[in-house]
């Protein structure tokens, strides 16, 4: 079992663009949702090499800084974990990859040296349990906008010097945009809807989320629900076949987890005639 | 349909596992009891509990029927399953009910088969029964029979429709499910229905308890079905007889979406029932008006089956959310769109019946207002000179801030009404 840590004074309720929310029920004496994290840890049988990665960057940064997610593929199981650090504008300069990469030293091998000056309001990096165990280095990913206005951004990896990229994604509201998230949907390289329904990418249970996050990446594209409920992320996660041992742990602790929302994403392609949701994840900070 | 409030606990007391949802704008009460039924519709509203639940017995019924508070707004009590007529207690439960202060109708749903019977119509009767409540889901005995898994059923259920139709003592009115196997009959269904004397017709869409992949393929695409829907409707309002349409995209009816209504009776039957109520959606609620005068979209069921029909349904602009003249009954009084009310703000309007509603939202919370006609026999929040103020259930603990609207409302017509 991972560990578990409650939720205290100093706490806030952030989404995955560290913007605040209002908690879906009282906190007091609750879990942090980063306690979600520690168990998926201690499921891919790395809970102290992460805990031991959270409680460092948490040292180094603060408190409601680090934005985390979980990473599940179908038929394999959960795969790792990817932390997010935010600092739009650079305006508060505490973390640059350089930084990242120094910061992890010792617990993670970061392989991430930027070719030139990035203007990123985003770096993640993603750990698997090799990372964790330093039996692999782990690149940065760097998220870069694309129009100050039009909230379309992108995402590359950064290994070692070199750029590859990896993501194209925007924000809506799915209550004022929802046709421009048809749009988006509509004409996706890897889904039709002469091949499947919509009905299959954005299911009634999550409807009523935050924003939705449309992503194309090269294998596949993405969806992205934002603020959802502890219900709403035990639906998605069950739909997108994660492991029985972790729904049952959301289900005990759901009582102490009500009180956050989360993001939960997928990929999706067509293939083999059917609609598929390989690679899903769910988002929380600490 | 959800439970949205429960009763006073000395009514649990009896039968805990009863637990009536209250809706407090309802006028309508639903006693289900005996869950036997003489036919298998494909597409049963209580399939799961056919044999399995008991419903509320005589005693806790009564114990309702008692409880001035939870029955001060019930004018009809309609009495079911199951099937309610093969239920030997019938008689009973509707003396019961007709013999409740401001009860003015007691219905029996029911499918019809045994009405034709000698002597059962009156002996309904007898016992207070004046409105009968007949399902009849297609308009030809084949489509009939299949759906109710009897053949010889579609000629029975007729025979009980004419027998309704012309005792005297009995108003008829009738239920249809829009389903794959017999929304093109709709239309002549509605011919059969009026012809034989119906006062009232109410088309229902599919409800799914059972069967969430529709593997029975059982769900009418709406937008194969609405042309039937709306031909049914303009042949009830040549007639006229007034006709309803539940579960059905409203931005699908023409100029019959008036005729759309999802309002739901206070139900007496076991909690558990709740547990597989289908909920409905539309990804454009927020942005559509239809959502504003109460259309709920498509079943989950549907959506996942069928997808959520983004080119078929036709969301109306929000501009003067709700109803234009709820609005301008309510701008005297300094509300309209917008308008803060305690920590709410007023969303949308609409006059239904005797009663204002004012739609009120707080970040992601929902609730309504109601204002009425005052009258000192209405239970509500806040009394004015001319105005009684009441609100739709909500969960405890939005319950206080809700008050606060009423109260801020209440505010606002006193100032108005003058000292």
């Amino acid at each position: 079992m991972g560990r578990l840590e409650r939720w205290g004074p100093g706490d806030a309720h952030l989404d995955y663009v560290l913007t605040p929310y209002e908690p879906a029920a009282s906190p007091a004496g609750k879990l942090r949702p980063v306690s979600v994290l520690h168990e998926a840890l201690a499921a891919m049988g790395v809970a102290d090499e992460g805990a031991a990665v959270v409680d460092r960057v948490r040292e180094a940064l603060g408190d409601n800084r680090t934005v985390f997610g979980v990473k599940h593929v179908a038929g394999v199981g959960l795969v790792g974990c990817e932390l997010y650090f935010y600092d739009p504008g650079r305006t508060r300069g505490d973390v640059s990859i350089a930084s990242l990469v120094a910061l992890l030293e010792g617990l993670v091998d970061v392989d991430a040296r930027p070719p030139r000056p990035l203007a990123w309001h985003m770096i993640s990096v993603e750990l698997s349990p090799a990372h964790l165990r330093r039996q692999a280095r782990a690149p940065v990913h760097v998220y870069l906008d694309t129009n100050a206005h039009k909230g379309v951004d992108r995402s590359y990896e950064l290994r070692g010097d070199e750029l590859r990229l990896e993501n194209v994604y925007s924000f809506h509201d799915p209550r004022t945009e929802m046709d421009e998230i048809l749009h988006r949907l509509s004409r996706s390289a890897f889904f039709s809807r002469a091949e499947g329904h919509l009905g299959e990418l954005i299911p009634p249970e999550l409807l009523d989320c935050g924003h939705v996050c449309v992503a194309n990446k090269p294998t596949a594209d993405a969806l992205y629900f934002s603020r959802v409920t502890t219900a709403q992320a035990r639906f998605a996660l069950e739909w997108l076949g994660w492991p029985a041992s972790f729904l049952a742990f959301v289900d005990a602790r759901a009582p102490e987890l009500d009180h956050a929302r989360w993001d939960v994403g997928f990929d999706f392609a067509v293939a083999g005639g059917e609609v598929r949701r390989d690679r899903s994840g769910i988002h929380g900070t600490f | 349909m959800a439970p949205s409030d429960r009763v006073p606990l000395r009514l649990l007391r009896e039968r805990p596992d009863v637990v009536p949802a209250v809706h407090s704008d309802s006028e309508d009460l639903l006693v289900t009891f005996g869950f036997r039924c003489n036919l298998r519709c494909a597409f049963c509203m209580v399939e799961d509990a056919l044999g399995v639940y008991q419903g509320a017995d005589l005693e806790t019924m009564s114990r309702f029927l008692a409880d001035a508070e939870a029955m001060a707004r019930v004018r009809r009590v309609t009495l079911s399953g199951g099937e309610a007529t093969l239920e030997r207690d019938l008689p009973a439960y509707a003396r019961r009910a007709r013999a409740t202060p401001g009860v003015e109708h007691v219905r029996v749903q029911t499918n019809g088969t045994r009405l034709a019977e000698p002597g059962y119509l009156d002996a309904l009767v007898d016992a207070g029964v004046d409105e009968v409540f007949v399902s009849l889901h297609a308009a030809t005995a084949a489509t009939c029979d299949r759906i109710t898994g009897r053949a010889g059923s579609f000629a029975d259920i007729v025979a009980g429709i004419e027998a309704a139709a012309a005792h005297p003592g009995v108003a008829l009115h009738t239920n249809s499910v829009i389903s794959a196997p017999a929304f093109r009959e709709l239309p002549a269904l509605v011919d059969l229905l009026c012809d034989r004397g119906a006062v009232g017709v109410e088309l229902w869409n599919l409800w799914p308890r059972v069967d969430p992949a529709d593997e029975r393929g059982l769900f009418a695409r709406v937008g194969e079905a609405a042309p039937f829907v709306v031909e049914a409707l303009s042949r009830c309002a040549a007639r006229p007889v007034p006709a309803v349409v539940k579960w059905f995209p409203r931005c699908l009816l023409g100029e019959h979406a008036d005729a759309h209504d999802d309002s739901q009776p206070t139900v007496l039957v076991e909690q558990r029932f709740w547990d597989a109520a289908p909920s409905f959606a539309c990804l454009f609620a927020a942005s559509c008006a239809h959502a504003q005068d109460g259309c709920g979209g498509l079943s989950t069921a549907y959506v996942r089956a069928h997808g959520w029909e983004e080119d078929v349904l036709s969301p109306r602009a929000l501009g003067a959310t709700g109803d234009a003249a709820a609005w301008t009954e309510l701008a005297p009084f300094g509300v309209r769109p917008g308008v803060r009310l305690g920590p709410w703000a007023a969303r949308a309007a609409r006059r239904r019946g005797d009663r204002l509603e004012v739609e009120i939202e707080r970040g992601r919370d929902r609730a309504r207002l109601f204002l009425f006609a005052s009258s000192p026999e209405r239970p509500c929040a806040v009394r004015t000179e001319r105005w009684d103020v009441s609100y739709s259930t909500v969960e405890p603990p939005l319950r206080s801030a809700v008050v606060e609207a009423a109260r801020a409302l209440g505010e606002r017509l006193r100032r108005i009404e003058g000292p």
